[in-house]
């Protein structure tokens, strides 16, 4: 039975620690695979350095959630939200969580119905939906959604050593 | 301060395929951006999972047109591994010659793309049609035009005869006098230049962290190419990698123009190496298998990797693909921000961004 070479077992508590030595050894991450197993998961970390390739592998049973591993490699959160979305593997502390819909196949309603004066209108627009409202990634905590906002200005910056103005010991 | 959020795609002029980007700006200049994909998601990794070893082949074969040979390579070499057999040299040779052509055919259509996402219709015309002369390469040595189904599980299912030499070497000599002719358009043309300089820039150390791959990585200064493992004939025909240290469209540009001649000359090698070289084409490949295995490969836009599980059934228990774009695809949370809107389309159009392989 061929088995993959430089593979590790780690427990899901343990993969941070591991993937950040391997981080701070300048290894790539490849990919991740996640393959349904016991009930549970398994997911195996793909890395490779000078063309020599080295795996890690924890085992999630069910119930439990995988380690975003994002902090050591800011690129894993596609990987994640696909392991998330097509094996189900809840992953926890996703820098952006696209919550279920990287993958935007359009499950809404779909066909026309009759609107309030007779006419035709789409399902989707009789339910109060648009195609936008299927996704709504969060980022940070915030929904990033389609449309203006205003943020708000950052504080001036103080130019008297004093403080920015209106604060106290700055210019009234 | 006015921030909006803008979706770019599904739809839009310049792309083939379907992907969107949820765009914040700030006036015309990107702040954030963050890819959205599933337009075209066809589940072929869990429709490999129900099929028979052999069967999967001409099914992960689809799931990219342009680079269908780097797809049915890396899913038989993970194939061989897991039954540990090694592949004859003839057939490793063969393996060679059609994954090279096909980063020319590969290149060169991205190549027209790209001079058409500038205005620029003339290099757009030529590379297309020197690519044609690529494509009858494919139908005089396997009868198709891009999915060419040459791969078997143990080697492959067709033979490039001595008597055909002749036939493919005035082919690629066709080919290289029409890239002698697209040259000055490409390398030497200010408009080119003054339209992808500066666009997109991905410095080197951004390239390493998001592990980006292929011409995208290499035109960053980061000299990968999974060639140099020496999968299929590369043991033999060694490969230095092209790279550039621009990190701009630019330099994308450069290192697949650069890339093309490099292919070319891997081409010719091959058929020198199978010229009155006999043995057969496969080792057989027992249908029912045990382990895991992992396999990668240079697909024209990067590293394209398999995972595959098998459980003692007759079809495998897990097939993972990991296609070079997607890795790629997290360019765009570095090389958008700063960007013009305006700019957006050139710069994601040079990651040669492919959604079939990414949506498979």
């Amino acid at each position: 039975m061929s088995r993959l070479p430089d593979c590790t077992t780690v427990s899901p508590e343990g993969l941070l620690d591991a993937v950040g030595a391997l981080r701070h050894d300048d290894w790539r991450l490849v990919t991740a695979s996640c393959v349904p197993h016991r009930a549970g998961w398994m997911v195996l970390y793909h890395f490779e350095r000078g063309e020599r390739l080295q795996h890690l592998r924890i085992e999630v049973p069910a119930g439990g959630s995988a380690p975003s591993i994002g902090a050591h490699y800011g690129a894993a959160f596609l990987v994640e939200n696909e392991m998330a979305e097509l094996q189900g593997l809840p992953v926890s502390g996703l820098a952006i969580d696209y919550r279920g819909r990287l993958y935007r196949d359009f499950d809404g309603p779909e066909g026309w119905v009759h609107g309030p004066r007779g006419e035709a209108i789409s399902a989707l627009e009789a339910a109060g939906l648009t195609r936008l409202d299927a996704c709504v990634p969060v980022v940070d905590g915030r929904e990033v959604r389609a449309g203006t906002t205003r943020v708000p200005e950052p504080p001036e910056p103080s130019t008297n050593g004093h403080g920015a103005a209106g604060e106290a010991g700055g210019r009234p | 301060m006015t921030r909006t959020v803008v979706p770019f795609g599904p739809q839009h002029p310049v792309l083939a395929e379907p992907i969107q980007l949820e765009l914040t700006l700030e006036d015309e200049v990107v702040v954030d951006a963050i890819p959205g994909l599933g337009y075209v998601h066809r589940g072929i990794e869990a429709e490999a999972e129900r099929r028979p070893y052999d069967e999967d082949l001409p099914l992960l074969e689809r799931v990219c047109g342009i680079c269908s040979v780097a797809h049915a390579v890396a899913y038989a070499q993970a194939v061989e591994v897991l039954a540990g057999v090694e592949i004859p040299r003839r057939a490793r040779l063969l393996r060679t010659f059609w994954f090279e052509l096909t980063r020319v055919h590969s290149h060169l259509l991205w190549l027209g793309l790209a001079g058409d996402a500038i205005g620029f219709e003339a290099l757009f015309q030529s590379c297309w049609r020197v690519r044609e002369d690529v494509l009858d390469l494919f139908t005089a040595t396997a009868g198709n035009r891009v999915i060419i189904g040459v791969t078997a599980l143990g080697g492959c299912r067709r033979d490039i005869p001595d008597t055909l030499q002749p036939t493919i070497r005035a082919g690629l000599d066709a080919v290289e006098r029409g890239l002698a002719g697209i040259a000055p358009f490409v390398l030497g043309s200010e408009a080119v230049a003054r339209r992808l300089a500066g666009v997109g820039v991905i410095p080197r150390n951004v390239a390493l962290d998001l592990g980006l791959v292929g011409p995208t990585a290499r035109a960053s200064g980061v000299a990968m190419d999974v060639r140099r493992s020496g999968y299929a004939a590369h043991d033999e025909l060694p490969v230095e990698p092209v790279v550039e240290t621009g990190g701009d469209a630019l330099a994308r540009t450069v290192v697949r123009w650069r890339e093309i001649g490099e292919s070319m000359r891997l081409c010719r090698e091959a058929l020198d190496r199978l010229h009155r070289l006999p043995g057969p084409l496969a080792t057989r490949v027992p249908p029912v298998l045990h382990g895991e295995a992992i396999s990668r490969v240079e697909a024209p836009r990067g590293e394209l990797f398999y995972y595959v599980l098998a459980d003692g059934e007759p079809h495998p228990t897990r097939v993972r693909v990991r296609t070079p774009t997607f890795a790629n695809l997290a360019a765009v949370l570095s090389m958008l921000p700063g960007t013009q809107m305006a700019n957006v389309p050139v710069a994601l159009l040079s990651i040669d961004p492919c959604l079939s392989c990414t949506e498979r």
